[in-house]
């Protein structure tokens, strides 16, 4: 799980780090926060391995894997 | 005669896929000044971004916004009262999957793509830039993770927003799955 803060200035630049800024404080000459935006996401990951050897000298080894993976974001307005 | 016609078109057609490719690429610098900056807000009971009032840079931001592309891919963007606020860009190059899901052209081809940047204090993050010209308009669309917007401005130098007057959608999704 993972949150953000995304700030846009007055200038159209975004911010992504600025958490604890207010909408409407200057953060550089003429430059102040328009508007905040929170969004959130979601991991989700497994994964399993597995190797089966039977014999190195006449066949190869066997190797299966699986992974799922899973990532949502949603953003709060 | 027949094989002949057939390595033509196969020149055709390998010299318009090279220049597919060569579109992305910024060729000569280029200079973009605003003086003024719509919003935009996203609705998700639209289902779009509605747009807001252009804003004034002189009145809202101390002074006009400047975007500067430079042959070495990277841009600079500088804005504030008298040009404090400094942020500099590096052209981000996108795979073939990636490439897929940002069109060319925007708004019947008036608007051409000059590129996908990240900037240089967030590199990594999953935020990406598009930029989309046409003379001194400027219309950007923040993409988090590469295909999902979560964010469009128009720059310009005169008050009147073309995407607007031309009702232009711009699709949103606040729920995003990868």
């Amino acid at each position: 799980m993972e949150s953000r803060v995304r700030s846009k200035t007055s200038t159209g630049q975004f911010k992504f780090t600025l958490q604890g800024e207010v909408v409407g404080a200057e953060i550089s000459a003429g430059v102040t926060i328009v508007s905040q935006l929170n969004s959130t996401t979601s991991y989700q990951y497994s994964a399993t391995f597995h190797i089966t050897n039977t014999d190195y000298s006449s066949q190869k080894p066997i190797i299966t894997y699986n992974l799922a993976s899973q990532c949502i974001g949603i953003q709060q307005n | 005669m027949r094989v002949k016609f057939l390595l033509i078109l196969l020149s055709i057609g390998f010299y318009c896929c090279s220049n597919i490719n060569q579109k992305q690429q910024i060729i000569s610098k280029r200079i973009v000044t605003a003086n003024f900056l719509a919003f935009t807000k996203p609705d998700s009971s639209k289902k779009a971004f509605t747009w807001e009032k252009m804003n004034d840079l002189n009145v809202t931001a101390g002074g006009s916004v400047v975007f500067i592309w430079q042959k070495d891919s990277t841009m600079e963007c500088i804005g504030g009262r008298n040009g404090t606020s400094k942020n500099y860009y590096t052209r981000f190059p996108m795979s073939k999957s990636q490439a897929a899901k940002v069109p060319l052209t925007l708004l019947n081809d008036k608007y051409k793509l000059i590129g996908v940047f990240e900037q240089n204090t967030d590199k990594r993050s999953g935020y990406y830039f598009a930029y989309y010209v046409n003379g001194n308009n400027l219309l950007v669309q923040l993409h988090e993770t590469i295909g999902f917007v979560v964010d469009v401005m128009y720059y310009s130098d005169k008050p009147l927003n073309e995407f607007e007057k031309a009702g232009f959608v711009f699709p949103y999704k606040n729920n995003i799955r990868f």
